[in-house]
């Protein structure tokens, strides 16, 4: 902890998450607005005091979007996530342990998901499945599941026939036991910077597909679609796709210095530089 | 902006005859071009947003882009007029109506065809409108009731229906199925070459067409009305983007453009060197229920609804003013549009549409869903309607679909509650409009039955005295507005922008153009 916390970019972006996900949750509270009213006669108005990051194109206050976004955007991606995450990890602990046919299948399977594109398989997901927030999650886990089992089948393979496997085996550890609590505990770290950094490409994908009417559907709203909704009043309010586009690389920024930082502190070769 | 598409309407087929008229009522010597003489040569160069799917025009129906294109290269026969819906001789010089079921066409005689096939006979006539009827491509929308054509001489088409059809010249002969193609050419290159490579008698050949690119025209030199085209080429560059399109055309890359986004209109009208056409079009944007869904198969639920739009709103700010606002499908200067005969007011009746929710059965609202197709305005028209809606209690989660989906979702497997579309008006005659989509025996109806509109729409679609019709059809209105089986909100104004060296331009209210009446003058 006190590692990762050595260096000001790390603590820094550490705080914007933390902030962006205070914003999220506390939503209702922050934001000054209804982001669903429209509000016709203020379309397009700049930032004043009524609107203190301006309308959109249909009078609806642009900072009270961007809170209730962030709720959208975030939950997405931390929800895909985490579901690749708790469907990864097991499927590549069990094939890295018993290894054999099961290894073979599964490892395939991973290979042919890693070989595309993730946005492009993202997109041919949700466009056949419809776009609603559900099935973004889902081809997002889709999409980032098999580099968790990747992940934790390789720690798992390296440690399974080291010497304090088999003391515990030799003491009648069954396979459940050994997994759990021996072996699944040393790839914590490894995983925990793929987390963070595939958070981060998470938030990015999600911002993508909502920007191509993928995501959450009108008129609720999401960073992506915020985005694509504002871009083409480029001309008449400049200042509109600004402010979804820079809360989104501030965000996405943040969570690659924050793996970045996570992987620098827990990493053998680079401590006591 | 009115000033500028009536003089627009003005340019009309006679343009040179009419601009002498006004040029000495002093009407146009403020615009300039009256006085001009036309310049030959030069490339007019028109960004679309799309691909046809093909440039025949056997396989026309409501595809905008392809219009843009084989009015350049295939003529009618016949040409309506839209000022005053009079018709006009094209590859036809005269028509006669034999019986109810029969028409004679005489044909223009020495009318080439592009790159030597030879002149266009009755031959050619007959087997374009057989082609069609027989294999029902995509133009069989305007034919479904032609029997056969037979030549009678070499000059001479006769057309037999299987029934009486009053708008036949206008809805058959005008466009698509009114064309002609080269027998010869068709035959020797089959149904799929030809659509990609055509031969008729317009006043420009089909030279090349890059996919997602670009398409090139080039003048017909022995075009049969003498003297034009007066430009060398068409050239159409495929943009699919409306912003690029419009800062191509202030790089100097092109000359046109349709569709624009009618957001920019306003700053391009304050420019100086472009030109803004716009002007009321034969389409409607209409929001479509499931009235074999619950709760769409209440009556009255349709109405509340129907109440509850704010159409002024919607034309606001979705259109930014380029649309008129209808609560019928009878789009501006049609037969039977009667602009002052309304039902639904401008704006919203909360409170009526509140109480008919309450005489419904849903005195708290209910939720359904609501889908439409990609196009950003149709997306934006539907945002604004959530929030009309949302004001009687009544929540619609909306889904932004793709167009194949939409399409199958919405025509064949008929699996939506609400849908809003646009649809473009191809023929001008009110049964294009009223029969296609409210008859029960048609693929536009969504589950709407009423015997008495079948009754009034099939009657009058068999009465050649104009004047006749235009009751029937004022009936079938008042039992739309009493059955509201669809909401109309707006006929969007067709737009097109170019630079002001563009000459002699008329913009039609529908997406075809005449492309033998333009010339571009001087920088």
């Amino acid at each position: 902890m006190r590692r990762l916390f050595a260096s000001p970019t790390v603590t820094a972006a550490f705080a914007v998450m933390i902030g962006l996900c205070a914003v999220a949750l506390l939503a209702p509270l922050l934001s000054p607005r209804n982001p669903l009213v429209m509000d016709f006669r203020a379309q397009l108005s700049p930032p004043s005091r009524t609107f203190l990051l301006g309308a959109d194109s249909f009078g609806r206050d642009v900072l009270s979007r961007l809170v209730y976004g962030a709720r959208i955007s975030l939950g997405i991606s931390l929800a895909s996530v985490l579901s690749a995450v708790v469907i990864g990890v097991p499927l590549g602990c069990v094939a890295g342990y018993i290894g054999g046919l099961t290894d073979e299948v599964l490892m395939n399977v991973a290979d042919g998901l890693l070989s595309l594109p993730p946005l492009i398989i993202a997109v041919a997901l949700v466009g056949i499945l419809g776009p609603n927030v559900q099935n973004v999650v889902f081809a997002l886990t889709v999409v980032y599941a098999p580099r968790f089992a990747r992940l934790s089948r390789a720690t798992v393979l390296s440690l399974r026939d080291q010497d304090f496997v088999q003391a515990v085996r030799a003491l009648g550890a069954g396979d459940g036991r050994i997994l759990v609590r021996h072996l699944v505990p040393n790839a914590v770290a490894p995983l925990l910077v793929l987390t963070t950094v595939t958070f981060g490409q998470a938030l990015t994908a999600e911002s993508g597909l909502s920007f191509l009417g993928l995501g959450a559907q009108p008129p609720t709203p999401t960073w992506g679609s915020m985005l694509s909704e504002s871009w083409k009043f480029i001309q008449q309010a400049p200042w509109l796709p600004i402010f979804p586009g820079v809360t989104i690389m501030l965000a996405v920024l943040s969570l690659n210095v924050l793996g970045d930082g996570v992987r620098d502190a827990i990493d053998p070769k680079l401590r006591g530089r | 902006m009115v000033q500028r598409w009536t003089r627009m309407e003005r340019i009309g087929q006679a343009a040179g005859l009419l601009a002498a008229v006004l040029a000495g009522l002093g009407l146009l010597a403020s615009v300039g071009w009256a006085g001009e003489q036309p310049v030959r040569g030069a490339t007019l160069r028109i960004g679309l947003y799309s691909d046809p799917n093909t440039v025949n025009c056997m396989e026309s129906a409501g595809d905008p882009v392809q219009q843009n294109i084989i009015t350049g290269i295939f003529d009618s026969l016949v040409v309506v007029d839209y000022k005053d819906s009079s018709l006009h001789p094209g590859l036809a010089t005269k028509w006669k109506q034999v019986d109810d079921k029969t028409w004679l066409i005489t044909l223009r005689k020495g009318v080439q065809f592009h790159k030597g096939y030879g002149e266009m006979t009755a031959e050619d006539a007959a087997f374009t409108m057989n082609y069609i009827v027989k294999n029902k491509t995509n133009a069989y929308t305007y034919v479904t009731f032609v029997d056969k054509a037979e030549v009678v001489d070499r000059y001479t088409v006769k057309y037999t229906l299987t029934a009486p059809f009053a708008p036949f010249l206008v809805t058959s002969l005008f466009y698509g199925s009114g064309m002609v193609v080269s027998k010869k050419a068709f035959e020797e290159r089959g149904f799929k070459a030809f659509n990609r490579d055509p031969i008729g008698t317009g006043p420009f050949e089909f030279v090349e067409w890059s996919p997602a690119a670009q398409i090139i025209l080039k003048r017909f030199d022995k075009y049969w009305d003498k003297g034009r085209p007066y430009l060398d080429r068409i050239h159409y560059r495929i943009v699919p983007d409306a912003f690029v399109r419009l800062n191509m055309l202030k790089n100097g890359e092109i000359d046109m453009f349709t569709h624009p986004d009618f957001k920019d209109l306003k700053e391009l009208q304050n420019d100086p060197r472009f030109m803004v056409a716009s002007r009321p079009g034969h389409n409607w944007d209409f929001i479509a229920f499931n009235l074999k869904r619950k709760p769409f198969d209440n009556k009255k639920v349709r109405q509340a609804i129907a109440w509850a739009i704010d159409r002024k709103e919607i034309v606001d700010n979705v259109y930014y003013g380029h649309a008129t606002i209808t609560d019928d499908p009878m789009p501006p200067g049609m037969l039977a549009d009667n602009p002052t005969r309304r039902h639904f007011p401008d704006t919203a009746d909360v409170a009526k549409a509140k109480q008919l929710l309450v005489e419904a059965g849903y005195p708290s609202g209910f939720t359904t869903t609501y889908i439409t197709s990609p196009k950003e305005q149709l997306r934006r028209l539907q945002v604004i309607v959530a929030a009309q809606l949302q004001k009687i209690g009544v929540t619609v989660q909306l889904q932004s679909l793709d167009s194949g989906t939409f399409s199958s979702r919405y025509w064949r497997e008929k699996n939506f509650d609400m849908a809003t579309r646009d649809l473009n008006i191809v023929s001008p005659d009110p049964d294009s409009t009223m029969y296609w989509f409210h008859h029960t025996k048609t693929i536009g109806n969504n589950g709407y039955e009423n015997p008495e509109v079948d009754r009034l729409l099939d009657t009058a679609r068999g009465l050649s005295d104009p004047a006749k019709r235009v009751p029937l059809y004022q009936k079938v209105l008042d039992s739309i507005y009493e059955d509201v089986p669809y909401i109309y909100i707006a006929h969007v104004n067709m737009a097109v922008v170019y630079h002001k060296i563009v000459k002699n331009f008329t913009l039609l209210p529908n997406e075809r153009k005449y492309f033998q009446e333009i010339w571009l003058g001087k920088q």
